[in-house]
């Protein structure tokens, strides 16, 4: 056992919250990291995914509490405030419920390339740390899950965590470790992001209603962030404005509108509501024109081509 | 004692190998228990309810089993005066202890009860250090060899095993026995492990005016309130909770059902030393806003004919005459977009389909599954027309009393069911074909098993019930296969549906839906899946109309048949089938393919 410090919280469980979605790694690192305090760190500790059912690109919540074995204290279910929050994807931020119960003096861990500052870190309180590390793209050098380098910042910035039994546990070849330690050196602490007082209010929970009598009102959520790195771009040019795509697409983010009079085409397909579309790529499987291009998603890409199917709600 | 780190549900399974047999199906373990063996069963709430109307025979039958159960207190009180022993488990730790004390209960000669373990979902997933008992040495001097009972594989002393001869007398005087047998059980287990359960325990420091009764409370004890919560729940552990009240004036019990309140109330009341006030309290987080919705859909527009329906006089047969699909994206959606579906889910491009060419006002029942959970809860829902979610086992009989209570001629019922749950409402399905009701069933087919959570076995592929000849055996004028992946196909069955539905009965369909997560194929393979599974004849498009079978598409006849494994081998699921398996599948998909050829040739079938 390398030598750590005490765990800054006593008398109740230090608590890291994991958000990201699914396909990063993200559940899988927390129970690593819960697994090697109970095994190798002479601690007690949980994990919890949260969520009912598993589905790829869906919201991931993972609870990891930390609490010392002595004096007893009985871990519960998670408490909706964090320590510390690890967030997988810039994208989360922008989400309020992301860094919600974070406290004052809690950290956050965040991955996003270099020399960017993702929306909402002003969110944060003043008196929190923010921690950045470019964990996509050391993952991506070093083949491996985004969650590894990620760990390797988290271990850096808490003292208290052996970052030899996490790395042991989490890391099953050399490749990997590499993306461990350069996660641990090259992450960077951000001076002065918050400008919130106190601890962040805890995000609300939903709970059954048994009738809802608004009908369709899904189209507020965002499903942005289901997308792993892709999207379908429409070019108007190539289509023929067969409907294949439109069959074949589960999220109903195509927007149709009539076609120009005395034009060719009675209904035109005028692009991608991308606040819907979760990257499937089923559309430019299906299309016989090749007028859906899979395209990497770079950055206010989405933004650039949607087009709004509720332009007057969600423009 | 070994330190590992387990969540609640794999803590029950340690100890379910620790003590005997391991069955996750209750009904099975039933069987097993009468043959004589120990019996450990691990369930969720959906479990249950499915298992309720068994818990009395199994407790009338005075049989020691063991089954856990990971659900809400309220789905537990369903079960409470069963006639089961019933012990709580707050954490994994408690799961696995509990197990081998109950299992011990269970069968001691003066009580011979079956016993339910209840541990809420938080424990049910929340991994946890447990210590467990090394196998061998420790569990066998606890509990000791399963002593004899009586045995239907007895031939040599035939018996009738029926719970109907059981005695209440003797229940009664068991749960009595209980009492004072799980007191020495969990003594000696707390002996063996250092670990004590008291019936009823008591967190914080006592409060003589803040004391609260919970279930399986797991929130963190920081001692400042004072929690009891009972370890053991049947026999009521009522010497006890008199014993922990007497000194306090107030105590508030934590229930939704007020079930635990009343009970607490009346093991007071015949404490003459006892004065505290019992007061109930439903504790919920407050329901949230729901933002504002879409407006309805207005009638005339769904008043389209995407699809027109003609009956050939000479075939006898109806055609259907589909309009362009570009035509198709002016009709409104039905569905809303937002929902959280998986990337590629076909599930939801079927329904897409189904709607495209469904005209009119449609009342719809969504079955318990992936298509319900992600298109509505909370105060969010994608539906823009009336919708209802109902559990698994009855959703057809619901819809068919919505059937007899409408009197519009011109609503179309139907039930869109999936991922496992048309297996568990097999028997409600049925029983309404029987009867012929006027509404459509369809099935997106994912290989899904909602009950367990999973999919498929894959190498059970083969072995599947096949749903639409179940539906076609019950003489339903119409009965069909189809795949999202060909939406024409797809839709003219679905239209064909909606004519009969309205004129002459109940509809059946199965509509073989891409699922990437659990088929773990790329989200954008859909189409080269679909067509494998269509031109390996696993899954043949076929109707069956009026009784009379039709084959849709022959991959003989245009040359595209293929063996399964072209098939098998596209998805991650069964990429690694052993070679037995593979044939096992081939053996069914030709056998049933061929069965369906000789029917779709004889003029009766």
């Amino acid at each position: 056992m390398s030598s750590i410090g005490p765990l800054p919280t006593r008398g109740r469980p230090y608590g890291i919250r994991f958000e990201s979605v699914g396909g990063l790694g993200a559940d899988s690192a927390a129970q690593a990291l819960a697994a090697a305090a109970v095994l190798k760190m002479g601690l007690d500790a949980a994990h919890l995914r949260a969520g009912r059912i598993e589905r790829k690109g869906a919201r991931v919540r993972s609870f990891v509490q930390l609490v010392a074995r002595e004096p007893m204290v009985r871990i519960g279910a998670p408490s909706p405030m964090a320590d510390a929050i690890v967030v997988f994807h810039p994208a989360l931020l922008r989400d309020c419920e992301t860094l919600g119960g974070l406290r004052k003096e809690g950290m956050l861990i965040y991955n996003a390339p270099a020399k960017t500052t993702p929306e909402g870190l002003a969110a944060l309180p003043a008196t929190a740390r923010a921690i950045r590390v470019d964990a996509a793209g050391i993952a991506a050098k070093e083949k491996c899950a985004m969650a590894v380098p990620l760990m390797g910042a988290v271990c850096a910035v808490a003292d208290f965590i052996d970052a030899d039994a996490v790395m042991d546990s989490l890391c099953a070849d050399e490749s990997s470790r590499k993306a461990f330690r350069r996660g641990a050196s090259e992450c960077e602490r951000l001076a002065d992001m918050g400008e919130a007082e106190g601890d962040l209010p805890a995000s609300a929970d939903f709970c059954g209603a048994g009738i809802v009598s608004a009908p369709g009102n899904s189209i507020w959520n965002d499903l942005s962030t289901a997308r792993s790195g892709f999207l379908p771009a429409f070019n108007r040019e190539r289509c023929i404005h067969c409907a294949m795509c439109d069959m074949v697409c589960p999220d109903l983010c195509l927007v149709w509108e009539e076609g120009e009079q005395g034009g060719r085409f009675q209904r035109e397909l005028t692009g991608v509501d991308y606040r819907y579309c979760k990257g499937c790529l089923r559309c430019v499987e299906t299309c016989p024109a090749s007028a859906m291009l899979k395209k990497a998603e770079t950055p206010g890409l989405a933004e650039r081509l949607s087009v709004p199917l509720f332009p007057e709600l969600l423009p | 004692m070994k330190v590992e780190f387990l969540n609640g549900d794999e803590a029950a399974r340690v100890a379910a190998r620790h003590i005997g047999a391991e069955q996750d199906e209750p009904a099975i373990g039933y069987g097993a228990a009468l043959a004589g063996a120990r019996v450990v069963s691990v369930t969720n709430g959906h479990g249950l309810r499915m298992a309720l109307e068994q818990l009395s025979v199994q407790a009338g039958m005075r049989l020691p089993m063991v089954l856990n159960v990971a659900c809400e207190p309220a789905e537990l009180l369903l079960a409470m005066n069963s006639g089961w022993l019933i012990f709580c488990a707050r954490d994994a730790q408690a799961v696995y202890d509990l197990n081998l004390a109950a299992a011990k209960v269970s069968e001691h000669p003066e009580v011979h009860l079956p016993a339910l373990i209840a541990y809420d979902s938080v424990t049910r997933q929340q991994k946890r250090r447990v210590q467990v008992l090394d196998e061998a040495a420790a569990t066998a001097s606890f509990f000791g060899l399963a002593p004899a009972r009586a045995s239907p594989l007895d031939a040599a002393h035939p018996r009738t095993f029926d719970a109907g001869a059981s005695n209440d007398v003797a229940l009664s005087q068991a749960l009595k026995a209980a009492r004072r047998v799980i007191a020495d059980v969990l003594a000696e287990l707390g002996r063996l492990t250092g670990r004590s359960y008291p019936l009823v325990e008591a967190h914080g420091a006592s409060n003589e005016d803040g004391t609260i009764v919970a279930l399986n409370a797991s929130n963190e004890m920081d001692g400042t309130a004072s929690i009891l919560s009972p370890n053991v729940l049947r026999p009521f552990p009522t010497d006890e909770f008199r014993e922990h009240l007497r000194a306090v004036k107030r105590v508030t019990v934590v229930d939704r059902t007020g079930v635990l309140a009343m009970e607490l109330r009346s093991a007071l009341q015949g404490d003459p030393r006892n004065e505290t006030e019992v007061i109930e309290a439903v504790v919920a987080a407050p329901a949230p806003e729901a933002k504002p919705g879409l407006p309805p859909i207005p009638a005339q527009q769904l008043a389209h004919d995407m699809a027109k329906i003609r009956q050939n006089d000479e075939t006898g047969r109806l055609e259907v005459e589909l309009e362009p699909l570009w035509k198709m994206t002016a009709v409104p959606g039905r569905l809303a977009p937002g929902h959280g579906a998986c990337p590629g889910c076909g599930a939801f491009a079927s329904l897409h389909q189904i709607y495209n060419v469904l005209r009119g006002r449609l009342v719809v029942l969504v079955q318990s599954g992936c298509a319900a959970e992600v298109s509505m809860g909370g105060a969010s829902t994608a539906h823009r027309i009336n919708v209802i979610h109902y559990p698994a086992a009855n959703g057809a009989a619901v819809l068919s009393g919505l059937v007899a209570a409408s009197e519009s001629k011109d609503t179309t019922f139907l039930m869109i069911t999936g991922d496992g749950a048309m297996r568990e409402g097999l028997a409600s399905a049925v029983e309404v074909a029987s009867r012929n009701v006027r509404m459509i069933v369809l099935e997106y087919d994912n290989h899904g098993r909602m009950s367990e959570g999973e999919p498929v076995r894959a190498s059970a592929l083969g072995a599947r019930a096949s749903m639409p000849e179940i539906f076609a055996s019950c003489g339903v004028p119409y009965v069909f296969t189809a795949s999202e992946g060909y939406p024409e196909d797809l839709m003219r069955k679905v239209a064909k549906g909606q004519w009969y539905a309205k004129n002459e009965g109940m509809v059946y369909g199965s509509i073989l839906s891409y699922c990437p997560l659990h088929w773990r194929a790329p989200d954008d393979a859909a189409q080269s899946v679909l067509q494998a599974a269509i031109d390996s004849c696993f899954f043949p498009l076929y109707e069956v109309e009026r009784s009379h079978t039709f084959i849709t598409y022959d991959p003989d006849a245009t040359d595209r048949r293929q063996p399964v494994a072209e098939w098998l081998k596209l998805m991650g699921r069964t990429a690694d089938l052993p070679q037995q398996a593979i044939v096992e599948i081939q053996a069914q998909a030709d056998r049933r393919w061929a069965r369906l050829k000789a029917m779709a040739e004889h003029p009766l079938l």
